[in-house]
């Protein structure tokens, strides 16, 4: 039997608070969309945690939250939910409309290509650098797509493009967040900078989208109860760092 | 569709409520099939068997049934309203069948197939075979019937290749019927258990159908085929 | 920084030499029976993809819509499939492949006569080319209550204790991903008519058989007990074959069929 490596699952994610809630009031994520337990690497089984857990703990939060709302959407005047629908549709209409010469899947598989070569566990900040160039690349070619065709009936091409540019944003989140981290930590190797930088990274790199790309920030750490060690496998677990 | 099925779910889709009464027709269908048309099956050729032993044997073996008490009561009610029972509800089952064959030539499948198809040819078998010699006998001739009657009828080639037909037919639909009816009451679950009733009934196939051609050979040579070989 | 360049005629998993050599110029070729939209004609289009080694009928759909052009050269829309793990374990791409019914992703080119023949599950309501509308299987599973019922998300304390033989029996039932293949051979299921197939007894025999499930199984007995129910099972044992996890559909009908008897005998007897 033949094995690869191969990504199947997503360490970070959409910020939330400690109850689930993003930064957006009302906006609940749960499971593996959000950033929440795996840190710079992810153990074994985290993912069933993060979804049985998400939804114990989230679901009495939402509740509870939505008890406390002094309004309820359908209190709301419709107009905001009109004006939004519109804005949501004008974009599919966008899409469903582009005849432009660049095919989605193409780029799509450039992007992963890309992805795969330069931004799994070993990094170079060349490479990094390289990547942005080849996102920017991308995102003004996929503003050139074409659509097979416009019909309404399970027009997957629709769907592909619309989550396409965002994946596009959400590589470049990715890659120019590896690109200023100068350390290796967990997942995130920089044969550059062999060694953990707690000093000057021991913080959660957050993300926040604008039209000019990723804009970086960063939170600190909790780490009252559990004192970061150096995470080796080859020493008993009971000797100390 | 989906309406519907929710609709019967929430009325709970009692077998024995008047709404849906498709599960007990189903199991009588299945049930009918051994009780007693099967069982009928073989009491007729143990019967007819007496044909080997000659005309005498053969028309003792008629007048002994036909002095049986409540004979016109168990002819009608026991085997034919069973019979019309089990022949209208099988075509309305076969009716409704989309046969695959192209891609799946295993055996259940194949059976599943000859299943219906020696089920339709049995049904018209079965009623030329019923007018002809008990309707016949009841109503035109007026007396019970004789082995002359039935030697006359097959000695034309075309008739005795028609009970040939129609005895096989009925033979295989009887046998793979037991092994169906198994599986639908249940009496059998595992694919181990499934395989070896599935020999047990061919078995019972082939046992029934030389012992059927061997009677309906009775009737038209000196001897009976398995006679001459000293069976 | 140059891979993403040298690769881009490539399939993504195909980055090493071996692919390119000695295939030079040889095609796969596709007949899709396509159609537009569920009220639409069908028709059938011809495609054909450069041959690599170790393509899936799905890696060919992947192909196919990096460069959407039919044989004749006419620019054609992207096939539209269901798919999702591509190892054969959620059932989405369910598809007639050389006339047999299967996942698209186990269907390994090099195994399949040419042209491969693409079409839809026809049993089921076809929505737009080789994607067909399944809900009536979900319906029928809620139909049977299809799980395990308990009653909150209080802890309910430690399960009870289960004979290791039946679990794995329990097991095999379990691995079923709802992709109707079994539906689609099956001589007794039709577009039009309302049995529940194999599909569904399988998980009431596997739900009746788990501890706490049983609790429920007299509701689920009467659900498959009525038009449409297990009855309809003309032990064809197509399912069987067709089977995608080899599960043993045929001992399941069994079982429910037994289970079915019981119930409808202690019904009759007021038990």
């Amino acid at each position: 039997m033949k094995i690869f490596p191969g990504m199947h699952y997503t360490m970070g994610g959409l910020w939330v608070d400690y109850n689930l809630m993003t930064n957006i009031p009302g906006l609940f994520a749960g499971g593996e969309c959000n950033f929440e337990y795996h840190g710079a690497n992810r153990l074994g089984a985290n993912a069933l945690l993060s979804c049985t857990f998400d939804g114990l703990k989230g679901g009495p939060k939402i509740v509870q939250y939505c008890k406390g709302l002094k309004q309820r959407s359908c209190d709301s005047d419709s107009s905001l939910f009109d004006a939004e629908e519109r804005r949501m549709t004008a974009r599919l209409d966008e899409i469903a409309n582009m005849r432009g010469s660049e095919n989605a899947y193409v780029i799509h598989q450039e992007l992963g290509q890309m992805m795969t070569n330069n931004v799994t566990v070993v990094r170079r900040n060349d490479e990094l650098k390289g990547g942005i160039e080849k996102i920017h690349e991308l995102k003004e070619r996929v503003g050139r797509v074409g659509i097979g065709s416009s019909t309404a009936v399970y027009n997957q091409e629709l769907l592909f493009v619309n989550q396409l540019t965002n994946g596009l944003e959400l590589a470049h989140a990715i890659v120019e967040g590896a690109l200023q981290r100068d350390e290796s930590r967990g997942a995130h190797y920089k044969p550059e900078f062999p060694e953990r930088d707690d000093e000057n990274w021991l913080k959660t790199t957050k993300a926040a989208y604008s039209p000019a790309g990723p804009q970086l920030s960063y939170e600190e750490v909790d780490i009252r109860f559990i004192p970061p060690r150096k995470r080796v496998y080859n020493v008993d677990k009971t000797a100390s760092a | 569709m989906t309406a519907t099925s929710a609709a019967e779910a929430s009325s709970g889709g009692c077998a024995l409520s008047s709404a849906d009464k498709s599960f007990l027709l189903r199991r009588l269908h299945s049930l009918t099939g051994i009780v007693p048309l099967g069982g009928f099956l073989l009491f007729h050729f143990f019967e007819n068997a007496s044909a080997r032993r000659g005309p005498e044997a053969f028309n003792e073996t008629v007048e002994k049934i036909a002095s049986m008490p409540y004979l016109m009561v168990a002819e009608w009610a026991l085997l034919l309203l069973p019979l019309i029972f089990h022949s209208v509800y099988g075509i309305y089952i076969t009716r409704a069948s989309r046969p695959v064959v192209a891609q799946y030539t295993h055996c259940r499948n194949i059976a599943y197939i000859l299943q219906r198809v020696s089920g339709i040819v049995a049904f018209f078998y079965i009623a030329y075979h019923v007018v002809s010699t008990r309707f016949w006998a009841l109503f035109v001739a007026g007396r019970e019937i004789t082995f002359q009657d039935m030697a006359t009828k097959l000695s034309v080639p075309w008739v005795f290749a028609l009970y040939i037909v129609g005895v096989l037919s009925v033979v295989y639909h009887f046998s793979n019927g037991l092994w169906s009816f198994s599986i639908t009451w249940g009496l059998v679950r595992s694919d181990v258990g499934q395989k070896r009733l599935a020999c047990v009934s061919m078995a019972i196939c082939a046992v029934l159908s030389v012992v059927g051609i061997d009677i309906l050979s009775a009737f038209v040579f000196k001897q009976s085929i398995l006679s001459a070989f000293g069976i | 920084m140059s891979h993403a360049e040298e690769g881009k005629s490539a399939p993504s998993h195909s980055s090493h030499s071996e692919t390119s050599a000695g295939h030079s110029g040889r095609k796969i070729r596709v007949r899709v029976k396509r159609q537009d939209n569920p009220n639409a004609l069908p028709y059938w289009q011809e495609f054909e993809v450069p041959y690599q080694p170790g393509h899936n009928v799905l890696s060919l759909l992947m192909e196919l819509r990096k460069n959407p052009v039919d044989i004749s050269g006419k620019r054609a829309c992207p096939i539209v499939y269901d798919s999702g793990c591509l190892e054969s374990v959620c059932g989405a791409c369910s598809m007639v492949v050389n006339g047999k019914a299967r996942q698209g992703c186990t269907a390994l080119v090099d195994q399949l006569e040419q042209p491969i023949t693409l079409e839809p599950m026809n049993k089921f309501p076809v929505v737009r080319d080789l994607a067909v509308d399944r809900s009536r299987m979900f319906e029928n599973l809620k139909r049977v209550k299809a799980w395990v019922e308990i009653d909150g998300s209080h802890d309910l304390g430690p399960g009870p204790r289960q004979n290791p033989a039946e679990v794995r029996e329990r097991y095999v039932m379990s691995t079923c991903m709802t992709c109707g293949v079994c539906l689609q051979v099956c001589p007794q299921f039709a577009i039009d008519n309302n049995f529940v197939g194999a599909q569904t007894i399988n998980q009431v025999r596997l739900f009746n058989s788990h501890p706490t499930g049983e609790y429920q199984s007299d509701e689920r007995l009467d659900a498959v007990m009525g038009n449409g129910g297990v009855e309809d099972c003309g032990n064809a044992q197509n399912c069987v074959k067709a089977c995608p996890k080899s599960i043993p559909l045929h001992e399941s009908i069994a079982s429910v069929g037994r289970q079915a008897t019981v119930r409808a005998f202690k019904k009759f007897v007021g038990l």
